[in-house]
């Protein structure tokens, strides 16, 4: 035993003048000495998947807000002095002005049939001067515009189509409406009276997702989910998952992706109509993400962890959250990812001299660019 | 030089403190710095594959027919720029050959990553060195530019760790803040721990040098009930123990002192060497040597160091009587053999010195009474032997024979009869009958009856009392007293002389005193008076025929004795004699018998 002690004295001392001796020197990447790194990034680069991107276009300068079915037109939203709904034939690069107006658009999607475009505009009540948003249906051979909205309804600017060319809308009752372009209208009421702040179909299903501030905390928002019952237009909504940022809806797999806020981080989450539970599948600071049209990937927009300039970088995954690959480097992304529908395209916009924050919305720079992939 | 336990205690804490302060500070160093570097290189592998894909989109956006790595060059400080402003970080651009091409800051040194460069061509993986320049931390960073599989080019970064710095910096401040207020803590509680710790430990060596001394009645105080406490409990319980182990030792001992003092005999133990042992009192009575040491401190007894050196020499028993200081001595050597033990020896010594003298005293009676028997007897075989040869027929000669025959017989009787009441009484069981009686009376009846003895020898009995209470006791035996008493008055008085008998009430006593005036006796013969057996000198008495048997005082003495009473003798040479009588009165006696019995006659 006191051999022992002896031993373990010794041993103590010698560390002890080692470690004086020695400093704390650095034993994992010892100074001056060159090291080679390896491996990736971290185990998510460590993708037995590569991707490559064939081409890299600046389109045309406007917001890009939708693509039509066909994937021949995209609808650039520009706001400027005057505010344009301009279509862009995605094969001849040509841009069409579609709708011209001083009124200002705050969003635009194509109907199911690229039969027409409903966008939603402000408008000024002259009698109340209060600012209204009302939705509009206008065809594509600009010969038809209808107005979807009722006068009374101050309708928010995140809508949705379905399938067969019905939107639909949250008006400022917190009503959802199914309309179609020829003024047929369904007003679903919900049975608790949520804050919509926006809203997806699921035409398969006859569902509504949608964004709602939680009726208990105002100050979070949460994903519900309502089915039509029976034809019964009051709502049933049922509390899908908590803390929601942002979704999106794939009706080819009833699906829907959504950026849930947890505390410091967030995570990128996905949602079954069929499952009980959602599952999440990446965790990180994320500023939008949605399917692929085939809903077997998800493009997602990161933030970059390593300056404050507030610029994402767009990435693929899987639908699963295996094999995330980046797609751009971090950009002053201020829009939607659209997808081409049959091809491995994807469309964003890029806010330029971002970095002149003083200056006016009006005077930033947006372009729309064209990014064409492919994966291995 | 040893160091004292509590001074080793407090220096092993340093140690230890030491040593694990500085796992300690080398773990969070060497964790944090990991972790910064970790970092720092995951940082710049997805800065690395940003940029990459920046540069592919730029060079791509831009329509050409040239290869990517010529475009590089081309807008290779456009990129540069734009890299750094978004990276917040000096970049540098090389070429695929690794020949600088752009550089954010100053382009004058293009030797800066060149090993860096040189490695990331051959290995065509990124390469990092940590450098420190002016105590900064700074990574430089290498990586290739690999766009479709083609590596057309190679990027560089310097990446300062700034963080990793102020850390390192602030931290290390910290520890040797907390060192320094740790190590004085550390001290200043283990100093004060160790004392508080060792006192304990400091009162079990004072107290155990106070047992050790001798004083077992102490114990130690102390209140927690942890191994301290146990052991100070342990301590205390072995003292207590101890000490009542001690105690019954002591009186072990003094119970074998008690024995040995109480035994009659000399008594010497002595070990091999010839060490006292013990020894008794008897020891200095005999010979005068007090608290002897060893064997040979008797330096005038060598007959105890023959003993003693009989006994060692194997012989096991010797027995011995020798003359010393007057006193007839045994002496009884004998070894103490005890299993595991050494031998040691015991020498007693027994004073037989009264033995030897009742012995001499038991023989002279034996040719007293011989004689006494032998005298009555010649007489009485004389006498009949002449009636019996010579056919006397003169009857005066018969009668005067048979008379002569007849008072030899009665002296016989006598004789025997005093030898029978000497053995009765010797008896413890010997009972009296004892009655109230007039003690005057008694003496008056023994007076006159003594009388006409005395008015043969021409001698007067004056008997003078005061009124007296009465006495309990034998009536024949207490007669029997005063006639012994009287009877040797009268032997040893001359023809006229007086004999005074005097009773008298002194302090609930009666005192009888009979006073005779004849030749007195000796201090010597005083002492042995009342002895069995003795007689004083033939010579002294007034003839042959009042010789007695050596018995009378001797019974006088014990009936006296028996009553509660006691018998003196005052007497000088020539003067002679007055033998007082003091008996209990009745009142003064607490048990009585019957008041109203008279005594027998």
């Amino acid at each position: 035993m006191k051999n022992l002690r002896r031993k373990f004295l010794v041993f103590a001392t010698i560390i002890t003048i080692v470690l004086l001796s020695s400093g704390c020197e650095n034993i994992f990447i010892p100074v001056n000495r060159p090291v080679v790194i390896r491996e990736g990034v971290s185990s998510a680069l460590q993708s037995d998947q590569q991707i490559s991107i064939q081409s890299y276009n600046v389109l045309a300068s406007g917001m890009v807000q939708d693509i039509s079915n066909s994937g021949s037109n995209i609808i650039i939203l520009n706001a400027g002095a005057t505010n344009t709904i301009d279509l862009l034939n995605t094969d001849t690069q040509q841009l069409s002005s579609f709708i011209n107006s001083d009124k200002k658009e705050l969003s635009a999607r194509y109907d199911a049939h690229d039969a027409g475009i409903y966008y939603i505009e402000k408008v000024v009540d002259p009698a109340s001067v209060n600012v209204n948003s009302q939705l509009l249906w206008t065809d594509t051979n600009k010969n038809i515009t209808r107005i979807i909205s009722t006068p009374e309804e101050n309708v928010n600017q995140f809508f949705a189509i379905n399938q067969s060319g019905q939107v639909v809308y949250v008006n400022n009752s917190n009503e959802l409406i199914l309309a179609d372009s020829e003024g047929n209208r369904t007003v679903y009421t919900p049975i608790r009276d949520y804050s919509i702040l926006s809203v997806g179909y699921l035409e398969d299903e006859q569902g509504f997702v949608f964004m709602a501030y939680d009726p208990a905390k105002e100050e979070k928002t949460n994903l519900y989910y309502a089915q039509i019952k029976d034809g019964s237009q009051e709502l049933s909504p049922d509390l899908v998952v908590e803390n929601v940022l942002s979704f999106e809806t794939n009706p080819a797999a009833n699906q829907v992706v959504f950026i849930k806020n947890s505390g410091e981080s967030q995570s990128i989450g996905t949602w079954k109509t069929t499952d009980t539970k959602t599952a999440t599948i990446a965790n990180g600071n994320f500023g939008t993400a949605s399917f692929t049209p085939d809903g077997e990937r998800i493009f997602y927009s990161q933030y970059s962890a390593n300056d404050d300039s507030q610029t994402q970088s767009i990435w693929i995954m899987d639908k699963n959250g295996a094999h995330p690959l980046q797609v751009t480097a971090p950009l002053h992304l201020n829009s939607k990812l659209i997808c081409h529908p049959h091809k491995p395209v994807l469309y964003f916009s890029v806010e330029k001299n971002a970095r002149n924050i003083d200056a006016t919305e009006d005077t930033v720079l947006t372009q729309t660019y064209q990014l064409t992939y492919k994966i291995d | 030089m040893q160091l004292s336990y509590r001074v080793r205690m407090i220096l092993y804490n340093i140690l230890l403190f030491a040593f694990s302060f500085l796992i300690v500070v080398f773990c969070v160093f060497q964790g944090t710095s990991y972790y910064y570097i970790t970092q720092a290189k995951n940082n710049l592998l997805s800065m690395t594959q940003d940029t990459t894909l920046y540069i592919s989109q730029e060079i791509k956006t831009t329509p050409s027919s040239d290869p990517l790595s010529a475009r590089l060059v081309a807008n290779a400080l456009y990129l540069c720029k734009n890299i750094s402003a978004s990276e917040n970080n000096r970049v540098l651009l090389f070429d695929a050959n690794g020949s600088l091409i752009a550089d954010s800051v100053d382009i004058s040194n293009t030797n800066l990553l060149e090993t860096e460069i040189s490695l990331a061509k051959t290995e065509a993986a990124p390469i990092l060195t940590l450098k420190s320049i002016n105590n900064a931390s700074i990574a430089y960073y290498v990586a290739p530019i690999s766009i479709d599989n083609t590596i057309i080019g190679y990027l560089g970064f310097l990446y300062p760790m700034r963080e990793l710095d102020t850390f390192l910096h602030v931290t290390s401040v910290l520890f040797a803040i907390s060192g320094l207020i740790g190590l004085i803590i550390l001290v200043a509680v283990t100093t004060s721990f160790s004392r508080h710790f060792f006192q304990p430990i400091k009162d079990l060596t004072k107290i155990s040098k106070e047992i050790n001394n001798g004083n077992f009645n102490l114990t130690i105080y102390y209140k927690h009930t942890d191994e301290i406490g146990d052991l100070t409990q342990a301590f205390n319980g072995m003292v207590t123990n101890i000490n009542s182990v001690i105690l019954q030792l002591e009186s072990e001992r003094k119970r074998l002192a008690g024995v040995l003092a109480s035994i009659d005999d000399g008594l010497l133990a002595i070990d091999k060497k010839g060490n006292i042992i013990t020894s008794n009192s008897y020891i200095k009575t005999y010979f005068n040597v007090s608290n002897p040491k060893t064997i040979y401190d008797f330096q005038f007894q060598s007959f105890l160091r023959d003993i003693f050196d009989s006994l060692k020499n194997g012989k096991n028993h010797i027995s011995e009587e020798i003359d010393c200081n007057d006193r007839n001595l045994l002496l009884i050597g004998s070894p103490i053999r005890e299993k595991g033990f050494e031998e040691n020896y015991l020498i007693i010594i027994r004073n037989m010195t009264a033995a030897r003298h009742l012995q001499e005293e038991q023989r002279k009676f034996i040719s007293s009474v011989s004689h006494e028997l032998r005298t009555p007897l010649t007489t009485i075989i004389g006498y009949t032997d002449m009636l019996t040869r010579r056919q006397v027929a003169d009857p005066e000669i018969i009668n005067r024979s048979l008379n002569t025959i007849n008072r030899e017989g009665h002296r016989l009787l006598r004789l025997v009869d005093n030898l029978l009441n000497v053995n009765k009484f010797d008896k413890a069981e010997f009972d009296f009958k004892k009655t109230n009686l007039n003690i005057v009376g008694l003496i008056s009846e023994v007076v006159e009856q003594m009388q006409i003895k005395a008015t043969q020898s021409d001698i007067q009995i004056n008997y003078i009392s005061d009124a007296l209470p009465e006495v309990l006791g034998d009536y024949d035996r207490l007669q029997q007293v005063f006639i012994n008493i009287l009877h040797n008055a009268i032997k040893y008085s001359n023809n006229g002389d007086i004999i005074d008998v005097i009773s008298t009430l002194e302090d609930d006593k009666i005192v009888v005193s009979i006073r005779d005036y004849g030749p007195g006796i000796s201090e010597i013969e005083q002492k042995r008076i009342f002895n069995a057996f003795y007689r004083v000198e033939e010579d002294r008495s007034r003839g042959p025929e009042e010789g007695g048997s050596g018995l009378g005082l001797y019974i006088v003495k014990q009936i006296v004795e028996k009553h509660d009473g006691k018998v003196d003798i005052v007497s000088q040479v020539g003067e002679g004699t007055n033998i007082i009588v003091t008996l209990p009165v009745l009142s003064a006696l607490l048990y009585g018998g019957d008041a109203d019995e008279k005594p027998e006659a």
